[in-house]
């Protein structure tokens, strides 16, 4: 181990330091002003998500052995989507042209990734464990500890196999992208981009391309996977009937996975569309047309194939479809209120989905009539920085 | 028609910034049909935040700006109709090609993406080769002529180019400016901003010197005339205010 193997991770350690330094700059009146209110946030915080955790355990009815295996997949994908974040951010990082244009050998460039992507596997099995050491002893199993340390064992799995799987294909991802820039596009992408491009003709022209952009192959995988998986499931489910509402249920979480997947709204803080004539109103059904066009298809092609194998009848189509457009609209409202942070988008989301079903049993849909007026609000005021910022 | 002969772009005592803090504070600006106005200053001076400011992507602290004699505050969309805004390089949407792009911005004009002042623009600019190819693979320069071939779709009245002409090289650079001549002579006005004085060019009547954010200094288009009289009169007359304000 040489010092420029640590370069990565001195980098990290200098941008937290500066970060820090820059909130001491905010001056003691104010950081009392920040801090007080996010303390109080963060109690209220993890009480409310200790009695979620409580209650919604105890709701559940399942067997222990099903909730270890459900927790423990569930700790493998997110192992595997923070193993995925931290190889592609180390990566950017030592392919930005400071770093790139210095006289380091790919040797060295790798040993610093290797190093950078432990650090953080070592850091976040570890925050990992501690977050479900909380939940566990939240939900009051019978073994916190085993289960907390299997859990993070399980994320570490998914986050280390990830991460390897990754860095070995790392010369081969990188010998594509070198032969395509500065070409004229062609291949698998371009030709899916073209063929959306059918679909995207109406004014504005191309914004549907624009909005999924080079996530068009991830978004694809993700409307395969969702029906790959989720039919069969359904099919299975059916078939074993204690669980007759499970069709309807993974036809709406297909559908609002697809949803969630395909929305972008970043073009709306873009100065293209903010320095033309085009209204708002226009520039969020442009942003919403296509992920709103391959949901209804999701949903269509799921619910044709339930009706053939007669899993859905006609009343749990509808609710269904409700069920589906609710929560699609939801999320479409928190993407356009929160155009330029499409992950913040998706935690606003997920905590206004969390707090409805938790209040739901006290106040009823009068719940989701809060949401969705807060929503209105928020999707107003990104309206009025659309408009003249 | 609200604005036929209508002053271009008057922004009366405009102050506007970020969250709330000015960066830039007080400015007039008035540009007439046939004008070339250039608002010139160092890096951080403010001339970023006030061109986002006049084509109203960030809203005023105080003051006012009318488009071709339309409000941007009350109505923004109807005042943008009029302006042709040259993004930044960066601001392109990278997943597009250029010839995507520019049919993204015609189809919001409402004209064909072929709409140019000027006949075979993509063949002036020297950008054919570029259209099928991906914004993300452009370099600078290519960026720049793609950002200024979408301000032009239309032939908007008000051209707003912030530093747009920077990474252009000679041969591009003399045929923008004769694209701009031409417009201005049929009635269009053009707002550069730059914080090089090679870029100005002999053709510009009026500059706007920015400094802190605030109007350190006014050339009008007979100091110019004048300055230009001389083989670079017109640097030596900037450098010349320059060095008095420091």
């Amino acid at each position: 181990m040489v010092a420029s193997d640590f370069l990565l991770l001195r980098w990290r350690v200098f941008a937290l330091g500066n970060a820090l330094r820059d909130l001491t700059r905010l001056g003691g009146r104010r950081l009392v002003g920040f801090g007080i209110p996010a303390l109080v946030i963060a109690f209220y915080g993890f009480f409310w998500v200790n009695s979620m955790i409580r209650h919604g355990v105890a709701s559940l009815h399942v067997d222990g052995e099903f909730l270890f295996a459900a927790g423990g997949l569930a700790c493998v994908a997110m192992g595997i989507g923070a193993g995925r974040l931290a190889v592609m951010r180390d990566r950017a990082a030592i392919e930005s042209p400071w770093l790139a244009v210095l006289p380091w050998p790919a040797s060295a460039r790798r040993r610093a990734l290797i190093v950078s992507v432990a650090s953080a596997f070592l850091v976040r099995s570890l925050a990992m464990g501690v977050a479900l050491g909380l939940v566990v002893m939240s939900a009051r199993l019978a073994h916190p500890v085993r289960d907390a340390v299997i859990g993070a064992l399980m994320f570490g799995v998914g986050f280390a196999g990830v991460a390897v799987f990754l860095m070995a294909f790392e010369r081969q991802t990188k010998e594509t992208h070198e032969e395509s820039v500065g070409a004229p596009s062609h291949g698998v992408h371009a030709a899916l981009i073209d063929a959306i491009g059918r679909y995207d003709q109406s004014s504005p022209r191309w914004a549907g391309s624009w909005t999924l952009g080079p996530r068009l192959c991830g978004v694809g995988a993700v409307w395969l996977a969702t029906f790959v998986v989720g039919v069969p499931i359904a099919f299975a489910a059916h078939a074993g009937d204690p669980h007759a509402t499970l069709s309807p249920a993974i036809a709406v979480i297909g559908a609002v996975a697809v949803m969630v997947a395909a929305t972008r709204c970043a073009p709306l803080v873009s100065p293209v569309l903010r320095t033309t004539s085009l209204g708002y109103w226009r520039a969020c059904a442009a942003m919403l047309r296509l992920p709103a066009l391959m949901t209804t298809a999701w949903f269509v092609g799921v619910v044709a194939i339930s009706l053939a194998g007669g899993l859905l009848s006609a009343q749990a189509i509808v609710t269904a479809a409700l069920s589906a457009a609710g929560l699609c609209v939801f999320y479409a409202m928190a993407a356009l209120s929160i155009p330029a942070s499409p992950r913040l988008a998706l935690g606003f989301y997920l905590a206004a989905l969390a707090l409805a079903a938790d209040e739901y049993s006290e106040m009823q849909n009068l719940v989701f009539l809060i949401l969705f007026g807060i929503l209105a609000f928020l999707v107003l005021r990104a309206r009025t920085i659309y408009r003249a910022g | 028609m609200p604005g036929d002969n209508a002053t271009l772009l008057m922004a009366s005592a405009v102050s506007a910034g970020y969250r709330g803090v000015a960066r830039v504070a007080d400015i007039d600006l008035a540009v007439e049909p046939g004008d070339f106005l250039v608002l010139l200053g160092a890096n951080g001076s403010g001339k970023s935040t006030l061109m986002r400011a006049v084509s109203g992507q960030i809203s005023l602290l105080a003051g006012a700006v009318r488009i071709d004699g339309i409000d941007m505050a009350s109505t923004p969309e109807a005042a943008k109709r009029s302006i042709g805004y040259a993004v930044e390089p960066y601001d392109l949407p990278e997943t597009l090609t250029g010839a995507q792009y520019l049919d993204l911005i015609a189809s919001i004009r409402g004209c064909s993406a072929r709409d140019w002042p000027c006949d075979e623009l993509d063949e002036v600019l020297q950008f054919r080769p570029w259209l099928r190819t991906t914004i993300s693979a452009y370099s600078l320069g290519t960026r720049m002529k793609l950002s200024i071939m979408g301000a032009l779709l239309g032939a908007p009245k008000l051209l707003l180019l912030d530093e747009s002409l920077n990474g252009l090289d000679p041969l591009m650079l003399f045929r923008v400016r004769r694209i701009f001549a031409a417009l201005r002579a049929k009635g269009h006005g053009v707002i550069l901003s730059t914080h090089m004085v090679g870029t100005i060019g002999a053709d510009c009547t009026g500059i706007v010197f920015l400094e802190h954010g605030r109007c350190r200094h006014r050339w009008t288009r007979r100091e110019i005339d004048a300055a230009q009289g001389q083989p670079g009169g017109l640097e030596a007359m900037v450098i010349a205010a320059l060095e008095m304000a420091n």
